[in-house]
């Protein structure tokens, strides 16, 4: 297996884990680390969507929404694309 | 030697290739958020269901290596805290055999008014709390019974209330806390029974906007209007500036739910204020003629 597939695959079960076990900061930090081990990280929306369906209620300061963090995890996604994109690293 | 981590201008402005896996697993994504918002309860049910054993399992670890470290303890250490702890006891029992004649009087005083206190409470386990739940809600197995319902309250101590069943999916329940930012909560605040709204702030705090004439202070209850005495917290701070005609009370639930592993779901509801008040009525007829009297004051 290569070796950054693999790096990525540990970190999405580190996300996994902590979806389930850890505050949901942890799992934002995590969810970071994943955008930006690989180029194009499509998996971090599917752990916004994860915790919304799991923890997620309708939210009186949020209009109500139930989304807070898949929008949160898209934002976090385009947020990274443009960053990455100017860094060397991702070149 | 300055080093630059940035692209060369050519290569910054390189645009997204979209390619078909990116566009499948886009409309994967939107396919999934359609299901939740047109079925609801569909995904959350299975995936709760799913997290629920590893939850349930991930706490009777929890609970084995605490009474793995209870065992190591020193004896010392034990025999003086067998002291306290019996010191303290003795002070509880004299405690409890008051408030269980007081008990009983109430249930005496209830039974006049052809009204029971929650004939069934449902001992539901915390699975998941804050902050590891983002939304001040709990997960909670409510067990295969069926009796949970949406809008069950939910209580700590039988008087002591946190929230309200949100959603019940199979045999795991959302509690929505009514600290929850944003959620408002009609309550009464200390003896004089003064109405006002809380707004819940997160982690057990809420706020109120009260008239600086209102006679409220640091340390009075805070129930919810129901015929039982269901305390949802204490006053702790009062805001009052001299420009300001209102003062701003800040007030926080007496327990805090990291040390509880249990909560009591009200599956009885049966404090419907119409309810209660031809209950009332019932019993008393004369009280027709009360105008304006409601459950609410003969709330403590």
């Amino acid at each position: 297996m290569d070796p950054l597939a693999r790096h990525r695959l540990i970190l999405n079960i580190c996300v996994l884990l902590s979806v389930l076990f850890l505050p949901w900061w942890a799992t934002i930090a995590l969810m970071g680390a994943v955008l930006f081990s690989s180029e194009r990280a499509f998996e971090v929306l599917f752990w916004g969507l994860l915790m919304d369906v799991l923890y997620g209620t309708p939210q009186p300061l949020f209009f109500n929404i139930t989304f807070l963090f898949t929008f949160g995890a898209g934002a976090m996604f385009v947020l990274a694309f443009f960053i990455k994109r100017r860094l060397i690293f991702y070149s | 030697m300055r080093y630059s981590y940035r692209q060369p201008p050519k290569r910054a402005r390189r645009t997204l290739h979209t390619s078909y896996t990116a566009i499948f697993l886009v409309a994967v994504l939107i396919v999934l958020i359609l299901v939740q918002v047109f079925v609801p309860g569909f995904l959350s049910r299975i995936a709760r269901q799913a997290a629920a054993p590893v939850w349930n399992s991930e706490n009777r670890l929890t609970a084995g290596i605490g009474s793995l470290f209870e065992a190591m303890r020193s004896k010392q250490g034990l025999v003086e805290e067998n002291r306290a702890l019996e010191e303290r006891v003795r002070v509880y029992d004299a405690q409890a055999a008051y408030i269980e004649a007081l008990e009983e009087e109430n249930k005496e005083l209830k039974a006049l008014l052809n009204q029971s206190r929650f004939d069934s409470l449902l001992l539901a386990p915390i699975l998941r709390r804050p902050p590891a739940t983002p939304y001040d809600t709990l997960i909670v197995d409510v067990g295969a019974s069926g009796e949970a319902r949406v809008g069950n309250r939910v209580t700590i101590g039988g008087s002591f209330v946190v929230g309200k069943l949100a959603a019940v999916e199979g045999s795991v329940g959302t509690v929505q806390l009514f600290s929850t930012p944003g959620v408002e909560t009609d309550v009464l605040i200390g003896a004089t029974s003064t109405s006002a709204v809380a707004i819940g702030q997160g982690s057990g705090n809420f706020l109120i906007r009260l008239p600086r004439e209102l006679a409220v202070s640091v340390g009075d209850p805070v129930f919810l209007p129901s015929i039982s005495p269901l305390i949802l917290g204490e006053v702790r701070e009062i805001e009052a500036d001299t420009s300001d005609p209102f003062s701003t009370i800040r007030f926080t639930s007496p327990l805090s739910l990291q040390g509880m592993r249990f909560v009591e779901i009200v599956t009885d509801d049966r404090e419907d204020p119409r309810e209660i008040r031809e209950n009332i009525e019932r019993a008393d007829p004369s009280s027709e003629n009360m105008g304006t009297t409601t459950p609410n004051a003969i709330v403590p």
